[in-house]
């Protein structure tokens, strides 16, 4: 279970730098981020607002607008690098290869057009010989799974709820079948009972047809609840990736540490602790470690070298200078 | 006496023009009250669209309730006026969820602590103000630096500590925090959170604290009320209704946290039916005779779809609206 094994993975991305291009120094979003996801896995990518999970999401599927652009690396979707597609080329992959359901997708819903229409023209523009009646049978099939009921379909963006609204994108990330599907916080906006229903649909496709999912969130809990394995961001860097409960069980680096202390839990009366000081501004990031400053553990070389991932044991790689066994190399 | 008693309040709003107006439910016959002799939190949790937000308004004041009396130890604050409205005011406070909303950006720190202790002529004079505001401020874990500083040099979670601060040095008895840390980074919130603890223990303020994330309320809560569509669906104490909701629309929320634990996951599926179509807004003013909840009930019986439940004790300090305990 190698993370950089490309023979297992479906994505695999290597060194990924995603900029946004500002007066002065760039903002170095996603800066050096490597990692893959292996077929038929929810994959979940946890991190705080301006960790630059999303602008990673957008890069993946090659969604990103200036003054953002792809400072370096590449991401390879079986085998395929998708940053040397031209515009044609990558049109063939998205929608079919794979999707994205991004943030506060139900408010980019056409507020004039009826629901199965606006599946309808996206589904036409990806898929261009799928007939009418294919369309219909696959938007329908796929609404019963998600528990969209017929009249949603035939409503207007305005007359669902948030719930309803989020279930109608979500057919519309699944309906041609693609292997990788992107959601970004699909839930974040909704109450816990539609998150538990959506998120169950997640763990459905992954089970039935084989789907791998990357599911970025912010909260960690939700990842808990569903992902195989995780992989944890801070200031656009990767700090830890492991399986769930290798990172649940031993979460090596501290700020992953902070990140599982800090949140409540139900019915278990434990104190949580929040984390001192603020995020850094990515525009002049801390030198060495970037959670240095925040940093109960941090050592003089935290300030000056930067640490690399290394694994620490099979399939748990961390970024810290100071988890036990680091070798300086 | 209690400190605060919602008496069957119903809120209604009225929208649209002269020829389409519409009647909006927002608040459904809701009775509630919080204790004068000790501080409590109750949780006031629901998802959006159940009216949560408004009966935070309404306890405010900021709304008049349509009808059911909104009482402040034991007085109505919509006859009250003069200096007793004045206090009421003052002892009824409000944390709002977009702390980069709620403070004037043309301010610093110090001028909008300054402008209630001015308001309510706390301080007599400029550097004994000064000193409260100070003393305020550090024990609520800002750095006196703070003061001299505009919003846009504050992060959210520093924002949040400020509205609160403005609430304790104003003596308020009670909060109305309405997500306050929706918008706060994860790392930061239990430190928000801990901090409204603390600030129930040792200034004696009681908060309501409207969420729609129930977990983050078992760091601070006492009590929990859930309301659903504009009904308060089930109340009672906090660590009772976690572990042992009545409800069935509760067991389904409390089912549904997401739990920080990769070995307590979910198990079987959520029985809810939602096939037979959702309740919009606009139209529960025609719900209001039956149980709101009985088209997703997994246990609806005959009656649920017939006539409004009515709100069972079935503990001490703890009802729920329902037919199966009636």
């Amino acid at each position: 279970m190698k993370i950089n094994d490309p023979n297992e993975a479906l994505l695999d991305v290597k060194d990924l730098k995603v900029y946004y291009r500002t007066r002065s120094e760039p903002v170095k979003a996603v800066d050096g981020v490597t990692f893959a996801v292996k077929p038929g896995e929810i994959f979940s990518i946890v991190g705080e607002s301006g960790c630059g999970k999303s602008t990673l999401a957008n890069a993946i599927i090659r969604l990103i607008e200036p003054p953002a652009y792809v400072a370096g690396g590449e991401i390879l979707l079986k085998g395929v690098d998708l940053l040397k597609l031209g515009d044609e080329g990558i049109r063939s992959v998205r929608w079919k290869e794979i999707s994205i359901l991004p943030q506060s997708a139900m408010n980019a819903l056409n507020p004039v057009m009826k629901i199965h229409h606006q599946i309808k023209d996206a589904v036409r523009a990806h898929a261009r010989r799928m007939s009418d009646k294919e369309i219909r049978k696959r938007v329908n099939a796929m609404s019963k799974k998600v528990m969209l009921p017929s009249y949603a379909l035939k409503a207007y963006p305005s007359q669902l709820s948030g719930g309803m609204k989020q279930r109608a994108i979500l057919v519309q990330s699944f309906v041609l079948d693609p292997g990788l599907v992107i959601v970004d916080e699909p839930t974040s906006a909704l109450d816990v009972v539609t998150q538990r229903k959506i998120l169950e649909f997640l763990i459905t496709k992954r089970d039935e047809a084989g789907t791998s999912i990357i599911l970025i969130t912010h909260d960690i809990a939700v990842a808990a609840e569903v992902a195989d394995r995780m992989m944890v961001m801070y200031a656009g860097k990767v700090f830890e990736v492991g399986d769930i409960t290798d990172v649940f069980d031993d979460p090596l680096h501290p700020y992953t540490r902070a990140l599982i202390e800090a949140v409540p839990s139900l019915g278990t009366k434990r104190d949580v602790r929040g984390l001192s000081g603020l995020p850094p501004d990515l525009t002049n990031p801390p030198s060495g470690c970037r959670f240095h400053p925040r940093c109960t553990q941090a050592g003089d070389s935290c300030e000056s070298d930067e640490p690399r991932l290394w694994e620490v044991k099979q399939g748990h790689l961390v970024a810290c200078r100071r988890c036990e066994g680091w070798r300086a190399e | 006496m209690s400190l605060l008693e919602l008496q069957n309040v119903t809120k209604i709003f009225s929208v649209g023009g002269l020829l389409r107006r519409r009647h909006i439910l927002a608040v459904d016959d809701i009775s509630l009250s919080i204790p004068e002799d000790r501080p409590v939190t109750v949780a006031l949790v629901g998802e959006s669209g159940s009216g949560k937000t408004t009966i935070g308004r309404l306890v405010l004041a900021f709304l008049k309730p349509t009808s059911g009396k909104i009482l402040w130890q034991g007085k109505d604050v919509w006859k009250i006026d003069g200096k007793e409205r004045q206090i009421y005011r003052k002892n009824a406070q409000a944390v709002f969820q977009d702390p980069y909303e709620s403070l004037d950006p043309t301010y610093a720190t110090v001028d909008t602590l300054m402008e209630p202790i001015k308001k309510f002529k706390l301080a007599s004079s400029r550097s004994e103000a000064i000193k409260i505001i100070t003393d305020t401020i550090e024990s609520l874990g800002l750095r006196s630096d703070t003061l001299d500083k505009y919003p846009h040099q504050l992060s959210g979670g520093q924002k949040q500590r400020i509205m609160l601060a403005r609430a304790v040095l104003l003596k308020a008895r009670l909060i109305v925090a309405d997500e306050p840390v929706s918008m706060i980074d994860a790392s930061l919130r239990a430190s928000i959170l801990g901090l409204m603890r603390e600030i129930k223990e040792n200034y004696g303020v009681s908060f309501v604290y409207i969420t729609h994330d129930i977990s983050t309320a078992s760091i601070l809560a006492d009590q929990i009320v859930v309301v659903y569509l504009g009904s308060l669906m089930e109340f009672g104490d906090f660590d009772e209704m976690v572990t042992k909701p009545m409800h069935p629309y509760v067991k389904l929320l409390m089912d549904s946290v997401p739990i920080p634990d990769p070995k307590r996951r979910w198990k079987g599926d959520v029985k809810i039916k939602e096939d037979e179509g959702e309740v919009l807004p606009k139209d529960l003013m025609k719900f209001r005779s039956r149980c709101k909840f009985c088209q997703r009930c997994g246990e609806a019986k005959e009656i649920c779809h017939e006539k409004q439940p009515p709100s069972v004790d079935v503990g001490k300090d703890h009802k729920v609206l329902c037919w199966l305990y009636a």
